[in-house]
């Protein structure tokens, strides 16, 4: 082969090639995720199920006590946010087979374009989340229990399909560490723990009550009802959870790229 | 006296050193949750002070003891004019540099503490500091005047004891002292004496911190002058510092007894208005003289308990501590303003204390450790500080690649980063890479010519996929180069032209054969359309199938395939037909001679010779990361033309092996066994020689057996 041919073959691919990567990589990555009934059905139903039980049922026709109807949406909002944490921190179990598998250094030694596995796993608990938030706001629409104007549940929806985002940083840090069989179990040790005592859907006793502030759960729960103008459940200012959140994608984010460069 | 030191002790030391550094970070940190300076914050606790009452009992002794040992470590090693030089570059230009720098933010942020504590002015009264005020860098100071003290001292001793007599019996002593268990009350003695007489002492801060002024002051002389001195004792016989590691848990169980006590008599925090009067201790003078006995002799067990226990647990190398170790006094140095700015900025803020302490701690810890990475560690102030200056880790590898002997070949392209031979599609140049102590490849220089298919042998653990790795850029060679279709293979670009298989990969299951094909080809620039791939390696009949559901072999195939889709110019195979059956395997074969025939090189690597045959232009055998056989398939093949005969005979083995055409001769018994390059003569001889010779036969040496014979001798 001479030079020539040598360089030719090093000539970077055109821009539209290169998206197109991205995007059937995150295609293949939905694709392959929807179809493992095992992992997407319980992330797809369990949030639904939670709220309906616990939200609708047994919150039943409760005024909500000394805090109004607006609990109901509270309740809402709090499951909602289970429906996008769980995708995302789980993101790690994906991750951790992979890289038990070997498939992340085989994509490491293809030509794919920087990222594009980690923006695909992102796309993937993007998407798992979308539909089990989407399936979330039915129920809570269909059980006529939420306040919120359409607007509103607009925004919560939004806000919290791209809080998936911070989710799925921890889970891909998750998933860095440990082999695929503890994945499943390092997975509950983050996600239990930041469901329950984030305060978003029982009440907590005072002790824990300020350490709420350490769960990512709680800034997502305080950013969509700050940006949604829910003032009676706004407890900090909508900047400052944004603000931890990012942290948390970049911090969770930054570790699990570096580690993935080098273990994958 | 003077025996050599053990470096993984020296590694405890220099862990001890920096965590008495860092707990200094965390006690300032505590204080305004308790006390008043730099600030009283909303959320005040007794955890923090009982956590700064205890830090503060030890730490300062604790760094001191270390500061003798290495001090006496440097004399010995500079003689004393280095050591003067050394003490004098790293302890007094941070003094007076860092007290020029960094007295007036941190007076500032406790001046700003203050008045946000006390909006109406001074509480106390207090007609300001009574001298200059040394902040933090105290210890340094101090430290200073231990080092002209301790010089003095030790010439003192060199002049008057002439046969050593003065210092055996010292170490003598020492030695006695310390195996008796009963070093704690001698070295505390001194110290109670002094704290017990000291008139305006308060009591719950213990030995007091001698931060103002530049006259030195007695307790604080007598009680680190102390534990100076025990540090130089402990480093004329390291093995004292064994004793030590071996009592460590009587000594903390006996420290943290002791600290409880104290914080019985003197309060779980301080007492200001008490103290002014009583100096925070009822019970006149007798409960003065218990509390500072306890509090004197929980700072011995307190040190010797985790001197100890960092000897027992802390020897040894540690990346992360050896970091720490070397961040530590750049972190101490400067950490002042920044936990006290941070504690004034968050005394208002209404959280509970057990939030807000971690955070300014985090905060603190995250801004001092980038700001030593990005300024210290490499630069001239680490230089200043530490002794020496870290490589950037770019810069490490270049200067790792500097140091290396040129290529045997074209250096100049080598330093362009573009392969050697005009052409060569990929080459490992001069490659090392070792896990752990062994070498999986050992300065392995090998290229891959445009168009050939190179089979790469070797037995198991020979580096076959270690060097496949490297060429993928999984993997980073520890010494050397490793180069892909003209670049490096970390770049994007390079892989461009590249096709892969591994071994023991799993796909996801879920996808089916030609959307595996599809995902594959999206990220090369031009590749076959799937049909055609699936069609070149025989795999239509899977393209609808889900990958999980097919066998090893089939699974393998579709591995292939996803290989191939890129049109590569150049192709990985790592043992691509394990698993695969005789037809599977041909037609493997048959697509991998297509791909060749079209200009692809390959590098197959196999353990089937047999493969190696029927496919491979040129053949390299490596054993133990080293090339030990290399060759065409006909000159490889000439090397398994070997028979073996076997036969009963009385023949002489001796005799035998010197016959033209013997390679080896063995006896068992009757039975002789003979290896030969040319089994016809030897065979002809055999029968002239022996004329009762029974039970003749000959055998082609098998493949396997000529391989293993070539890296056998390797080995």
């Amino acid at each position: 082969m001479s030079g020539a041919t040598l360089a030719a073959a090093r000539e970077p691919l055109p821009l539209a090639r290169v998206l197109r990567a991205y995007l059937q990589e995150a295609r293949f990555e939905v694709l392959a995720a929807l179809r493992t009934t095992g992992l997407a059905l319980p992330f797809l139903a369990i949030p639904v199920a939670i709220y309906l039980l616990f939200g609708v049922v047994i919150s039943g026709s409760a005024g909500g006590g000394e805090l109004g109807p607006g609990i109901h949406d509270y309740l809402f909002v709090g499951f909602a946010v289970l429906a996008v944490a769980m995708p995302g921190v789980f993101t790690g179990v994906t991750v951790a087979t992979e890289r038990e598998g070997n498939l992340l250094k085989l994509k490491r030694a293809l030509p794919l374009p920087p990222g594009a596995t980690i923006v695909a796993k992102v796309a993937m608990a993007m998407v798992v989340a979308g539909i089990a938030l989407t399936l979330v706001v039915i129920a809570a629409l269909l059980a006529a229990r939420v306040t919120l104007s359409p607007g509103q549940l607009l925004i919560v929806w939004a806000v919290l399909f791209a809080g998936t985002i911070p989710f799925s940083a921890i889970g891909l840090l998750l998933g860095t560490f440990g082999s695929a069989s503890a994945a499943p179990a390092w997975g509950n040790l983050v996600f239990l723990p930041m469901m329950w005592l984030s305060g978003l859907f029982i009440p907590l006793p005072d002790s824990l009550k300020p350490w709420v502030i350490v769960w990512p759960t709680f800034h997502l729960d305080q950013l969509a009802l700050g940006l949604a103008g829910v003032r009676q459940f706004t407890y900090i200012p909508p900047e400052l959870a944004a603000a931890v959140l990012t942290g948390v994608t970049v911090l969770c984010g930054g570790l699990a790229i570096r580690r993935l460069a080098r273990r994958g | 006296m003077n025996r050599p030191t053990n470096p993984d002790r020296l590694h405890a030391l220099d862990a001890v050193r920096a965590g008495a550094l860092l707990l200094g970070i965390v006690l300032h940190a505590t204080m305004s949750f308790f006390f008043v300076v730099p600030a009283r914050d909303v959320s005040q606790g007794t955890a923090p002070a009982v956590a700064f009452f205890v830090i503060h009992t030890f730490r300062m002794t604790l760094f001191f003891v270390i500061a003798g040992f290495f001090a006496r470590l440097l004399l010995h090693r500079r003689g004393v004019r280095g050591f003067v030089k050394d003490r004098a570059r790293r302890v007094l230009v941070p003094l007076t540099a860092g007290w020029l720098i960094l007295a007036p933010p941190t007076i500032a942020a406790v001046a700003w503490g203050l008045t946000r504590t006390f909006p109406d002015g001074d509480p106390g009264g207090a007609a300001g500091p009574r001298g200059v005020p040394l902040v933090h860098l105290w210890f340094l100071y101090d430290l200073a005047i231990f080092y002209v003290l301790a010089l003095a001292l030790r010439a003192g001793v060199v002049a008057l004891d002439e046969g050593e007599k003065l210092r055996a019996r010292i170490d003598r002593w020492a030695d006695r002292a310390l195996a008796s268990r009963l070093a704690p009350l001698l070295l505390a003695a001194p110290t109670v004496a002094v704290l017990s007489q000291k008139a305006d002492w308060v009591a719950w801060f213990g030995i007091p911190t001698p931060d103002i002024g530049l006259a030195p002051q007695l307790p604080a002389m007598v009680a680190y002058g102390t534990a100076f001195g025990l540090g130089w004792l402990l480093n004329r016989r390291v093995d004292r510092l064994e004793a030590l590691a071996r009592q460590w848990p009587a000594n903390l169980a006996l420290a943290a007894a002791l600290t409880s006590v104290c914080l019985a008599i003197a309060g779980l925090r301080p007492d200001l208005s008490a103290a002014a009067t009583t100096g925070g201790i009822e019970g006149g003078a007798p409960m003065r003289w218990a509390y500072a006995a306890a509090y004197a002799l929980s700072i011995w067990t307190w040190t010797f308990g985790l001197l100890g226990a960092a000897v027992r647990f802390l020897s040894g190398e540690s990346v992360v501590r050896r970091y720490l170790s070397d961040a530590s006094y750049w972190l101490y140095l400067v950490h002042p303003p920044i936990v006290f700015g941070l504690q004034v900025m968050l005394m208002d803020v209404p959280l509970h204390w057990s939030i807000k302490l971690p955070a300014i701690l985090v905060v603190t810890m995250a801004l001092l450790l980038s700001s030593y990475h990005v300024l210290v560690r490499s630069t001239a102030l680490g230089e200043l500080l530490n002794g020496r200056r870290h490589p950037r880790r770019g810069s490490s590898a270049e200067g790792r690649e500097a140091a290396l002997p040129p290529a045997p070949r074209d250096v100049e392209s080598r330093r362009e980063g573009r392969a050697s031979d005009a052409g060569a599609v990929a080459a490992l140049v001069n490659v090392t890479k070792r896990y752990g102590t062994t070498a999986a490849l050992d300065g392995l220089h090998l290229e891959v010519r445009p168009g050939e298919l190179l089979a790469v042998l070797g037995p198991n653990g020979a580096g076959k996929s270690t060097a496949i790795g490297l060429w993928l850029g999984t993997l980073q060679p520890d010494e050397g180069t490793a180069l892909v279709m003209g670049g490096p293979p970390l770049e994007a670009a390079s892989r461009l032209g590249v096709g892969v298989m591994m071994q023991e990969v799993a796909l996801a299951p879920t996808l089916t054969a030609s959307e595996h094909v599809a995902l594959t080809s999206s990220c090369y620039r031009d590749p076959l359309s799937v049909e055609e791939t699936l069609g070149l390696t025989g795999t239509s009949a899977l393209a609808n199938r889900r990958y999980g559901r097919l066998s090893a072999g089939q699974k393998r195939q579709v591995q292939f395939a996803t290989a191939v889709c890129g049109r590569p110019r150049l192709l990985f195979l790592d043992e691509p037909t394990v698993g695969l059956d005789v037809p599977a395997r041909e037609a493997m074969w048959k697509a991998i001679a297509k791909l060749r025939d079209d200009g692809c090189s390959v590098v197959l690597t196999t353990h089937y010779l047999e493969e190696a045959e029927a496919l491979a232009d040129r053949v390299v055998v490596l054993a133990r990361g080293r090339i030990v056989a290399e060759g065409s398939v006909d000159e490889m093949r000439a090397l398994v033309t070997r028979k073996r005969i076997r036969c009963a005979s009385s023949v002489d083995v001796g005799a035998m092996r010197s016959w033209p055409g013997v390679v080896e001769a063995t006896r068992d018994a009757d039975l002789v066994r003979v290896t030969a390059s040319d089994a016809e003569t030897v065979v002809r001889r055999l029968l002239a020689e022996d004329p009762g010779l029974r039970q003749l036969e000959v055998q082609q040496a098998s493949l396997a057996e000529a391989f293993t014979e070539i890296t056998r001798e390797a080995a």
